[in-house]
């Protein structure tokens, strides 16, 4: 992770100045990679693209973070439980319009 | 007539005031060392001033940068000098973009829309954008429209006035004699030329500066008494945001008081002129500062964000005119 205004490693060093300045400024490096961004400023917003990792905007200030496996897991306990036979049934019926696409077939 | 302990105030009163005639350089330097205790009077003074010579209208303005970053010129305050390290990156704001970010300006209840590039002066393609978008804004938007594109050639001004452009700005930044140790790849006499061939073509001239570029307060006075030749219709008054990687990047931000103490004295060296409170002012004033700036001879806000920084919400600025009761100007009105 890089801090978003100087483009440092943001565990490594100080970045009070950066904490300071961040209320009145939009991102500039990429907290992924430290690319400097492309950022535009409008009256009422700001979006910031990193050319490798995409585009954040004003309105998700918070930093991307990736998701954790365990979160993943979490996320998936929430879903209703699969119905197999219904599965099943779509399945076929998908393999009916494109074929088989079982690796062993 | 009120009198005080600090003469220039009484002097201020009479000859601004009741006459309407602005401060000479001279006096503006008393107003400008007036000590701390003064600081009271002389806001109300310079209030009293703009509502007497202006009314109590604001006039309230968005501004977006078309063309950000890759400048070629060095003025040692700006980030989007290519000829600095700045974290700044080039970009191009598309058309559509452009007409959306005057939208969001039209409903904060703006009635000023600035279009701004980063550029000594506009090439073909940036010219041909600018009508392009201006032409998209006025079939879209109700608002005014002004530039600031740099340098202009006789060309160019008839172009932007015959685009409709109402005002265009461009800022001396600085006092004459402080302006080499500010920007070295033209000088302040080309600005000037630009701003004298905006007034012959009918646009409304916009020019102010920046303060805290390690000017001293007599360099202050100076700046306060060349913009009064000027004449200005707009004077934007900003406050230098020290910018990470440009020559002016250590400064520190200039003190508050001195902040309230300029913006009192460019007012009443300007007392028919539209001031503008512009970049800058969050870091130097806090959140209290637009409300000492309206009630020091402050009349006009940029509201939102700047060209490459953040600005205080819109409608923080906009529910603090209705609370010290200040209508927004309308469109089409001059103040």
């Amino acid at each position: 992770m890089f801090c978003d205004q100087c483009g440092k490693p943001a565990a490594e060093g100080e970045h009070a100045r950066c904490a300071d300045r961040r209320t009145l400024e939009p991102p500039r490096f990429c907290v992924d990679c430290a690319r400097r961004m492309v950022v535009q400023v409008t009256p009422t917003g700001w979006t910031a693209r990193c050319s490798r990792h995409g585009e954040l905007a004003s309105s998700s200030r918070t930093p991307r973070r990736r998701t954790t496996v365990r979160e993943f897991q979490e996320m998936a306990r929430e879903l209703p439980p699969i119905d197999v036979e219904q599965w099943r049934r779509d399945r076929e019926a998908d393999d009916a319009i494109f074929g088989d696409d079982r690796l062993d077939h | 007539m009120t009198t005080t302990q600090f003469s220039i105030l009484d002097i201020a009163r009479a000859q601004v005031l009741e006459e309407g005639v602005g401060l000479t350089q001279e006096q503006a330097l008393e107003v400008l060392g007036l000590p701390d205790d003064a600081l009271e009077p002389l806001l109300e003074l310079a209030h009293e001033v703009r509502m007497r010579w202006c009314g109590p209208e604001v006039e309230v303005e968005g501004i977006i940068s078309l063309k950000t970053g890759g400048c070629p010129e060095d003025c040692h305050f700006c980030s989007q000098s290519g000829l600095f390290d700045s974290p700044v990156r080039s970009a191009w704001l598309d058309v559509p973009s452009l007409v959306e970010a005057a939208k969001q300006t039209a409903k904060t209840g703006a009635t000023e829309f600035c279009i701004v590039a980063a550029v000594r002066g506009p090439n073909e393609r940036l010219m041909a954008q600018v009508a392009a978008g201006i032409a998209a804004i006025k079939d879209e938007v109700d608002i005014n429209i002004a530039c600031s594109l740099g340098m202009l050639t006789p060309e160019q001004v008839e172009q932007l006035a015959a685009m409709g452009v109402h005002r265009y700005n461009h800022n001396l930044e600085t006092a004459r004699s402080h302006f080499p140790n500010v920007v070295t790849t033209h000088t302040w006499e080309e600005r000037w030329e630009t701003l004298r061939l905006v007034r012959e073509a009918g646009m409304e001239v916009c020019c102010g500066g920046i303060l805290g570029m390690g000017e001293t307060v007599e360099q202050r006075a100076e700046f306060a008494a060349q913009l009064a030749a000027l004449t200005p219709d707009e004077v934007p008054l900003n406050f230098l945001n020290p910018r990470p990687g440009t020559p002016f990047g250590d400064l520190e931000p200039l003190d508050a008081r001195d902040a309230l103490r300029a913006v009192a004295a460019f007012r009443l060296a300007l007392p028919r002129t539209v001031l503008r409170f512009a970049g800058g002012r969050e870091i130097t004033l806090g959140d209290l500062g637009a409300r000492q700036g309206l009630l020091g001879g402050i009349n006009a806000v940029i509201v939102g964000n700047y060209l490459t920084t953040l600005g205080r919400p819109a409608e923080s600025d906009i529910d603090l005119l209705g609370e010290l009761q200040m209508p927004i100007k309308a469109l089409n009105e001059t103040i």
